[in-house]
């Protein structure tokens, strides 16, 4: 996708959204009673409704800039944050292995789970006679380096 | 199949061991006995290394608590790492890890030692870096350097006890007390137990550490692990007493107890909270032994390992049943839910604060006590007295996060209390923490404390503990409208919320300007400068001066080469021929 | 190689061998003049093969050489007796001497002989002529010993047997480089003492032993011989290995004799030639790694055709000394301990 130049840049309505939902979360740092978190999460919301009608880009950039100091600025030192999201602490605690791996497996390990991969094995042709009703048979030019 | 699985047979083997623990460490303090058994591996130059065990009341009695704690920690990671697929190599960990700390604990030679000490760090970072992100990864490898200074040190006291021609430093803790080199040896002694039992230059692993598998944490990171240096020290004491350094060590680990106080305060991670107030009692510890009374800090350092297991255990149910949520701001109202689990924390919590005839109270309104008869300052006197009431503080604040208020996470959730593996072993532990204490207390002491104090002072234990628990429910009230207040002194905060920022200082602020300097180093001198003046440059040199000479040897002229030589005798007789004429 | 197939050859040999010793036990310069005409007259056959025009071309190249060498000594030692009474030293005299004996022996300033004459020998008659053939000239030079010439000497043989040997392509050549560098070892141990240089040279015979054998053996001739060889890999290791003792690493015998030399240097105060001497040393080794290295850790095409294999009694002989070689100084801690 490296080509595709337009395709990282954010517009100017996410990146607010983006400081919005992160000054959420900060919030939600700092009150951790929900009522309390409700009352200030409104406060906040009514701050940026008071200037979600600017129309100048620039007053417009140089709010957003100016949230995000604040936010910086305010950052609570230990966020909070959910387990298995980035930055938590069970993130990547148990490590999925891709569904090929098993196809990689010594066919004596694999001979310990014969119904299975003998299941796997049809699933992957059934698999394979789908693909090529979908999208026709692979092209075989490619054969040589 | 169910029955006999590795955790079943590790904690029947453990428990039994335990048990024969208990029997030999009441039969050798009520006879005083010590056993020493040597066995020598290699002898050079009139020194012989030696694999000894010492067996005395001390060392059986720490092993009867290891090993008990232990078999109850695996017996609850029979539930705890249920789903785990890799469970035989925990458990094979846990068991090297309870094989190193017993090495450590009976021998009385400093290899021996090493060799438990360095298996205590290397087991300790197998089990840190059990779940395998990257921040476990970050953290093991903090906690494994930081310990990898003590074994350094412990390597460094190795050579000096050479002097000596022996490494048994059991036989000269009473006689080489004032030598010089005895000295060097102690405080190396000292600077590996303040790395192992994370005090204040050395702390930030022991937060960190909480990456670990709970049962790990509850076994290494609370009771085993961290005692060590405690129990180094414990054995060593009849030669530090009355040592300058000791003082300092009076200082950092009353500061160090202070520190983790106010941390824990500020801390959320409900596993980081309860390793903060292992580090406090570990402070505590630390400071009462190098204030010279070294069978308090045993005493204390027992009946902490007990209570906090327990507590651990109780977050490890807690953490298990919210799934992975490890925030105590999620949390509350859990007693609810979970009266029994409660019940458990609430008496390890109890405990710890030192509560009247639970556990912790004998030992650690005893060391109070002693410290208050002490010939101290006011400055350690109030770091003591301060810890007390901030360890009332962060376990009010914890109680009130945990069950005070409603529960915190999603509206649909269902928290069951019924794993009865869990809360068998937590149970064995919970009337450990309630027993202990007064057993201990009437056990291990010949004789005795006499503490005479005016009533003031004997009362300021309670004094600070209400004040604490006061303080503990205000805050947890007060962050409500916390915000303002936590920017007001924002710098402050951080300051003690990150533990002095030890953890950034200890990672960063020490390999940050030695990699910039070797990187400049490596650009510079090593594919620089020295490259060309060494590597490159004399093979440049030399390849020049062998095309060269080839141009003298390829020709093949052998009529040149035979006329050199007689064109070198004709020179020669030239001279000669002056030579003969000056004769 | 097989010399004892050869009754001629073995009658040559035969007197070779005693020829070096009529030379080096002679008590007048004439009796040794003597051996070394017999020295090099049964030499010459032993070169010379009238199948291949190499070795007569390096046979004629000997024996130019060694008559020049041979008619300047007899010069100087018949003018030495005219103008000198019997036990006298003169500067200018020994000079001469020395270097009619360098010339003999294939030293440094007079050695340009040496490479082109090796390239036409085999590798039986290079061992000769690296170990055998420098006894005599090396003993009859403690004779008659100008101590500030030789030092020059010296370290001029242990520079060009260093530079030199650097962008060889041919194995013959570099043993002859490597051997003009040993050379600067052996006439600094001759300096010290004959016994010393009786340790020097034996050791040094045995290794270059191992390697010219071995490389008989394999028929190598050149360094890129060895990279496409298709012969097991313990003998390549064992090749290796013989070449780092013989350049001189520690752990193996024939760091043993470099070392007593240094020894002996640093107690009699000779600091400047043991730099020069470690130094190039290390040169030395520089390109015998460099050899065997690339042929050890590079994927090369292994030719299918040729397989080496050993039916042969003398390989027996040749891993005992390598074994010498390679365990010698390991073992022999446990001896001595």
């Amino acid at each position: 996708m490296a080509n595709v130049p337009f395709l990282g840049l954010k517009t100017h309505s996410q990146k607010v959204c983006s400081l919005f939902k992160r000054t959420l979360r900060n919030l939600e740092a700092f009150y951790d009673r929900r009522n309390v978190y409700r009352y200030q999460a409104v406060l906040m919301r009514e701050r940026f409704d008071k200037n979600a009608q600017v129309k100048d880009m620039r007053v417009a950039t140089q709010l957003l800039k100016q949230g995000e100091e604040e936010l910086f600025l305010q950052q609570h030192s230990i966020p909070r944050k959910f387990p298995l999201s980035p930055g938590g602490v069970a993130y990547e605690r148990v490590v999925q292995s891709p569904d090929w791996v098993l196809d990689y497996w010594h066919p004596l390990e694999k001979a310990q789970y014969p119904e299975y991969f003998k299941r796997r094995e049809e699933r992957k042709k059934e698999f394979i006679a789908m693909w090529e009703k979908e999208y026709g048979k692979e092209e075989k030019k490619d054969q040589h380096h | 199949m169910q029955k006999f699985s590795i955790c079943f047979i590790s904690f029947f083997v453990l428990f039994s061991f335990s048990m024969i623990n208990i029997f030999f460490f009441s039969y050798f303090v009520m006879n005083n006995l010590v056993y020493i058994l040597e066995w020598e591996l290699i002898s050079f130059s009139s020194m012989s290394i030696v694999m000894s065990i010492l067996l005395d009341w001390m060392s059986l009695l720490f092993m009867m608590f290891v090993s008990l704690i232990s078999s109850v920690v695996i017996f609850y990671s029979k539930s705890y790492m249920s789903s785990e697929l890799n469970l035989n190599r925990f458990i094979i960990l846990v068991l090297l890890f309870v094989f190193s700390m017993i090495l450590l604990i009976i021998s009385p030679n400093i290899i021996s030692i090493l060799l438990g000490w360095d298996g205590l760090g290397l087991v300790s970072y197998c089990l840190v870096i059990y779940y395998q992100n990257i921040k476990s990864y970050n953290a093991g490898m903090l906690t494994a350097l930081s310990n990898r200074v003590g074994d350094v040190f412990i390597l460094m006291v190795i050579s000096w006890m050479m002097n000596y021609g022996s490494w048994n430093y059991f036989f000269y803790l009473d006689f080489m007390v004032n030598d010089y080199m005895m000295m060097m040896i102690s405080v190396m002694i000292i600077m590996a137990a303040m790395t192992k039992s994370a005090q204040i230059p050395f702390s930030s692993w022991l937060p960190a550490a909480m990456a670990a598998p709970t049962p790990v944490s509850a076994l290494v990171h609370s009771s085993t692990l961290v005692t060590a240096g405690v129990y180094l020290l414990i054995r060593f004491n009849s030669l530090l007493i009355d040592m300058f350094f000791f003082k300092v060590l009076l200082l950092l680990s009353g500061l160090t107890m202070f520190m983790a106080g106010i941390s824990a305060n500020y801390e959320f991670d409900l596993k980081k909270i309860i390793a903060l107030s292992t580090l406090s009692q570990l402070g505590l510890m630390m400071s009462i032994l190098s204030m010279g009374f070294p069978d308090l800090a045993f005493f204390h350092l027992l009946t902490h390992a007990m209570f906090k297991a327990l507590l651990f255990m109780c977050a490890g149910v807690i953490i298990h049943m919210m799934n992975d949520i490890q925030d105590i701001r999620f949390m509350g109202g859990i007693s609810n839910f979970i009266p029994l689990t409660c019940l458990c924390l609430n008496v390890s919590n109890m405990a710890l604060c030192g509560i009247p005839f639970l556990a912790g109270f004998y030992s650690k309104d005893l060391i109070l006590e002693m410290v208050s008869m002490s010939n101290l300052n006011f400055f350690i006197f109030l770091l003591y007295y301060v810890s007390t009431g901030l360890t009332m503080f962060y376990s009010f604040r914890l109680t009130m996060y945990l069950m005070i208020n409603d529960f915190n996470l999603l509206s649909v959730y269902n928290l069951y209390d019924e794993d009865y593996v869990m809360l068998k072993s937590m149970f064995t532990l919970m009337m450990m923490s309630v027993l202990s204490g007064s057993m201990l207390m009437w056990s291990i002491f010949s004789y005795p404390y006499m503490i005479y104090l005016p009533l003031n002072i004997k009362l300021m234990v309670i004094y600070v503990s209400i004040l604490g628990a006061f303080l503990g429910y205000l805050m947890s009230n007060m962050n409500i409208y916390s915000m303002n207040k936590y920017l007001k002194s924002y710098n402050l905060s951080s300051f003690l919320c990150l533990m002095w920022f030890m953890p950034n200082l200890s990672t960063y602020g020490l390999n940050f300007y030695f990699l910039n300097y070797g990187q400049l180093m490596l650009k510079n001198i090593d594919m620089g400068w020295s490259e060309f003046y060494s590597g490159q440059g004399l093979v440049l040199i030399l390849k020049n001066y062998t095309v060269f000479y080839s141009f003298f040897q390829m020709n093949n002229n052998f009529k040149i080469y035979l006329f050199s030589f007689v064109l070198w005798v004709c020179f020669l007789m030239m001279f000669m021929m002056i030579y003969l004429n000056s004769l | 190689m097989f010399y004892f197939m050869n009754s001629n050859k073995m009658f040559f040999i035969f007197i070779l061998f005693f020829s070096t010793l009529i030379s080096i036990s002679s008590n007048s310069w004439l009796g040794c003049w003597i051996g070394l005409e017999i020295n090099l007259l049964s030499f010459i056959p032993l070169i010379s093969n009238s199948n291949n025009l190499l070795s007569s071309e390096a046979s004629l190249k000997y024996f130019l050489t060694q008559s020049i060498a041979s008619i300047n000594f007899l010069f100087f030692i018949l003018l030495k007796m005219i103008f000198m009474k019997n036990f006298e030293m003169n500067n200018f005299f020994s000079i001469m001497i020395n270097s009619s004996l360098l010339m003999k022996m294939g030293s440094a300033p007079f050695h340009f002989w040496f490479p082109n004459i090796v390239e036409g020998l085999s590798w039986f008659n290079n061992f000769i002529l690296m170990s055998w053939q420098k006894i005599s000239p090396i003993i009859l030079l403690s004779y008659y010993f100008n101590k500030n010439f030789l030092i020059l000497i010296i370290m001029l043989n242990a520079i060009i047997g260093a530079i030199g040997g650097l962008n060889q392509t041919s194995l013959r050549k570099l043993m002859a480089f490597s051997s003009i560098n040993n050379l600067s070892w052996m006439m600094s141990s001759i300096m010290i003492s004959e016994n010393l240089w009786i340790f020097y040279f034996l050791f040094y015979s045995m290794l270059i032993s191992i390697m010219c054998f071995m490389f008989y053996m394999l028929n190598l001739f050149f360094i890129n011989q060895l990279f496409f060889i298709n012969i097991n890999y313990l003998i390549k290791l064992s090749l290796l290995i013989n070449f780092l003792s013989l350049g001189g690493l520690p752990p193996f015998i024939g760091f043993f004799p470099k070392w007593i030399i240094i020894n002996f240097f640093m107690n009699n105060n000779f600091y400047f030639i043991t730099f020069i001497l470690i130094m190039s040393s290390l040169i030395l080794l520089f390109f015998y790694i460099r050899i065997i290295y690339s042929s050890f850790m590079f994927n090369y095409l292994k030719l299918k055709w040729i397989k080496i294999y050993f039916k042969n009694k003398m390989f027996i002989l040749l891993n005992f000394i390598s074994m010498v070689s390679i365990l010698g100084m390991i073992l022999s801690t446990f001896f001595f301990l």
